[in-house]
């Protein structure tokens, strides 16, 4: 089966994705990295991050809960020495950008302007300091703002990776598509907080963490088939990848392309065997384009 | 970076040093010949994925391709683990972490507690074959806790002393009541220690500031390979290391316990 292809320009030699945050930012496993269709780094901001305190990890039958706290080294960090040794990558480079306000954004893009990237990815999820707890994301307005000024001045794809909860997915969706967007990922993690009951307090040093890991699919999976059915631009399907088979539900749902999250902090090597295993499976078949399996189920909900 | 490899080991050897404590020879292909003193395994111990993340264990001894490590049971993951035999899989990846750096210094302080010994076994091993004069003190809370007695009495150590809580074998005490009478013989400027993070803790306050202290630390991890930052430890300036990439040996000196 033909894994290759190309959409809006850009070329993925498979629909596999390493997602963000659970890859670091390209330079190890780099031969790992080149059989993928693409790495998404971590998210950077504009000032470094230190992250937070630790406990930043717990796990629970069907997943894990991570509080990392967004720990990055800033922008002028990753252009200045990060970035001069992913030129080698032989598979696309997108860069997750976050923030914790619209200026934030818009200001990263425009230090990356320059680079050789195959796209962005804007994390949603960021907390927005001005509203307290909740996430840009999760509202509609500064949803709109961002994706319109960062088409403004960006020329590279735009990756809309959207929260699913705390807000309408689907009318945060609808937005993306309409201010620009062309890519559009579902979904972040969702927040989990533990209690640690001999020591009266939550388990996570950051408090309230993002769950993801398998449980998460079926979630995802949901959304991916409401949303791709209301939109145009193409989405791209994350949360609780273990196999190649959940690699297909997705695909079949109308996912163009998809991202692997938690199963890299298991095993790094294992998106290897995935593809292969999706290669595998679609040459038994003899399928030979993976376009024909894309949206293949038609799905009412 | 070193290279990192994924294997299915089989067990070679099962040894129950008590009905908690338990340690496995695994034969590997690669991992073993790349195996320095100082870094561990990460054990993907249970397939149907109800424990999702691997487990870390520090490498306790090496012989060409064979690893040798020991823990004990405390939760599920080691629960399930423990249960293996002979002839079983194991699934790992190795060797990870940073691999002690030889120091310069001639004589060296080795404190070990508890579980801890496994880690400096090696790492004893691994100084006396450059020439350092280990001056070490073991411990446990008895005589059949105080693991790999006999393999490091067969060491070269200039002085060994063992301790249990019990006073089964040994001096009576603890690890931390030895340091004064050895430091008062000796001054050493270089210390290495595993052990239960109160011990390592004691032996940060016992020793000048300009005294290198070396420990081995334990925090969750995820990856274990430096891709997702979740295993922070905190430096004196609030910033943080992570505990599989810079560790897991790591200068106490520079860290917040
Ligand atoms: C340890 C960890 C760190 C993450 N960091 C980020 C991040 O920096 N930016 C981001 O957009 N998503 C981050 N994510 C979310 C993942 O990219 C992904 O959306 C989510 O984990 C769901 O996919 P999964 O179930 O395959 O893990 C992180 C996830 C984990 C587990």
């Amino acid at each position: 089966m033909n894994l290759n292809q190309k959409i809006k320009g850009i070329n993925f030699k498979n629909p596999v994705l390493l997602a963000s945050g659970t890859y670091g930012f390209g330079l190890k496993f780099k031969e790992v990295i080149n059989l993928t269709g693409g790495i998404i780094t971590k998210t950077i901001t504009f000032k470094p991050m230190i992250g937070n305190p630790p406990p930043r990890i717990y796990e629970f039958e069907g997943g894990i809960i991570n509080s990392i706290g967004l720990e990055n080294p800033g922008v002028k960090y990753f252009k200045n020495k990060i970035l001069p040794n992913l030129k080698n990558l032989n598979t696309n480079l997108i860069v997750s950008i976050g923030g914790n306000s619209v200026k934030e954004i818009i200001d990263l893009i425009k230090t990356l302007e320059d680079e050789i990237i195959s796209a962005y990815e804007i994390n949603l999820s960021c907390p927005n300091v001005k509203e307290g707890g909740i996430n840009l994301g999760q509202n509609p307005l500064i949803v709109e703002k961002i994706l319109k000024e960062a088409k403004k001045i960006t020329k590279k794809p735009i990756i809309a990776k959207i929260p699913s909860v705390f807000c309408n997915p689907i009318e945060i969706a609808k937005i993306t598509e309409n201010n620009g967007a062309d890519f559009i990922t579902i979904t972040n993690t969702i927040p989990g907080l533990v209690i640690n009951i001999e020591r009266e307090k939550p388990f996570l040093g950051g408090i309230s963490g993002g769950i993801s890991g398998p449980f998460l699919k079926y979630y995802s999976l949901y959304l991916v088939a409401k949303i791709r059915k209301i939109i145009k631009i193409p989405v791209i399907g994350c949360g609780g990848i273990r196999d190649y088979k959940d690699v297909l539900e997705y695909l079949f749902c109308g996912a163009m392309l998809v991202e692997i999250g938690t199963l890299n902090l298991v095993n790094p090597f294992i998106v290897a065997k995935i593809i292969k295993d999706l290669k595998e499976w679609g040459k038994e078949r003899r399928i030979k384009n993976i376009k024909k399996i894309i949206g293949k189920i038609e799905i009412e909900i | 970076m070193n290279k990192i490899f994924w294997e299915k080991t089989k067990i070679k050897e099962k040894i129950n040093f008590t009905d908690k404590i338990i340690g496995f020879w695994i034969i590997t292909e690669n991992i073993g010949k790349n195996s320095k003193a100082g870094q561990f395994i990460h054990i993907k111990i249970d397939e149907s994925n109800s424990l999702i993340l691997r487990r870390p264990f520090s490498i306790a001894d090496v012989k060409n391709n064979e690893i040798f490590f020991i823990f004990r049971i405390v939760g599920k993951g080691t629960s399930l683990l423990s249960r293996l035999n002979k002839t079983d899989e194991i699934d790992i990846l190795g060797p990870l972490g940073k691999p002690i750096e030889i120091p310069e210094e001639k004589d060296i302080l080795i404190l070990g507690g508890g579980l801890g010994i496994a880690p400096l076994y090696l790492l004893s091993k691994t100084l006396l074959e450059n020439k350092k004069n280990l001056f070490a003190l073991f411990g446990a809370k008895n005589s059949k806790e105080l693991i790999l007695k006999e393999n490091l009495e067969k060491l070269n150590f200039k002085e060994l002393i063992f301790y249990t809580e019990d006073g089964s074998y040994g001096k009576k005490g603890k690890v931390t009541d030895g340091i004064s009478p050895i430091t008062k013989e000796k001054k050493f400027k270089v210390i290495y220690s595993a052990g239960p993070k109160e011990m390592l803790k004691k032996i940060k306050l016992i020793f000048n500031k300009k005294i290198k202290i070396y420990g081995f630390l334990e925090e969750r991890m995820g990856c274990g390979v430096g891709l997702c930052s979740s295993c922070a430890v905190p430096k004196n300036d609030k910033t943080y290391l992570h505990l599989c990439e810079n560790g897991p040996c790591l200068l106490l000196n520079e860290i917040l316990l």
